[in-house]
């Protein structure tokens, strides 16, 4: 994790890796961590938590890892995942409930039942999901404390 | 209903987590992209996911603790990280009907 403090917003980055699924969610647990830390209401925490990790879940299933940053101010948090993955050919299709791509080796795990875009779209309060096919994907969630 | 009583009312074998948590209710699935959206805060979660994404998904949606049914039991590094993260992780030699049957009578 590397810490770069500004004024008024604390920006925590992290490197995901692809495939690693046993240290899979660290970033999204430090971040946890750090607005409990922070003194964030515990609904406003459990939904930045919860879309952090199905973002981050998605770079170790089909982003081939990425990075992970939190911007974290008094009344926000931003979270923005870049992946230099294969992209994401329909977005629409990828929002849809139910709709993956996922391998029977990751469904085995458990993941891959296609929840994971509607569920951080129902967690957050903005989303922007941006993609281009060989080049990769970025993933901003936004959630407004108070909101 | 808590955690701690729970354990009682129920005989479950405790693998993980010393914490008291207030129950509110009861989740059952093994598919974890289902259960980041479906399991509530202060759920007892039954599921047969034992692997250390079990722990990372019950931490996020902040389950009170989790039920291996059937007797189930995790590996070292599981619990391990579940003491870690203060997840309290239990085994059962029950089914997850008969589990979630009790759990629903302590709760009413």
């Amino acid at each position: 994790m590397v810490n770069d403090n500004k004024s008024d917003t604390l920006i925590q980055k992290y490197t995901v890796c692809a495939n690693d699924f046993a240290s899979a969610g660290a970033a999204s647990a430090s971040v946890k961590k750090t607005l409990k830390q922070l003194g964030f209401s515990p609904d406003f925490i459990r939904r930045t938590s919860i879309a952090m990790y199905e973002g981050e879940i998605n770079m170790v299933i089909h982003g081939g890892g990425g990075i992970a940053e939190a911007e974290i101010a008094e009344n926000y948090v931003k979270i923005t995942l870049t992946d230099e993955g294969p992209g994401i050919a329909d977005i629409d299709l990828a929002m849809r409930e139910g709709f993956s791509t996922a391998s029977e080796s990751v469904r085995e795990l458990g993941f891959g039942a296609g929840m994971g875009l509607p569920n951080i779209k129902k967690q957050a309060d903005e989303i922007n999901l941006s993609s281009e096919v060989g080049v990769g994907t970025t993933l901003v969630i936004s959630l407004f404390s108070g909101a | 209903m808590t955690t701690k009583k729970l354990e009682k009312e129920l005989g479950l074998q405790r693998l993980s987590g010393n914490v008291d948590k207030d129950i509110e209710s009861c989740y059952i699935s093994d598919m974890l992209s289902r259960v980041l959206g479906g399991c509530q805060s202060g759920d007892v979660w039954i599921t047969v996911q034992t692997s250390l994404n079990m722990v990372a998904v019950a931490i996020m949606t902040e389950a009170a603790c989790v039920i291996f049914p059937e007797g189930l039991s995790a590996p070292d590094n599981v619990v391990e990280k579940a003491d870690e993260e203060g997840l309290t992780i239990f085994s059962s030699k029950e089914t997850a009907f008969s589990l979630a049957t009790k759990i629903a009578a302590l709760l009413k």
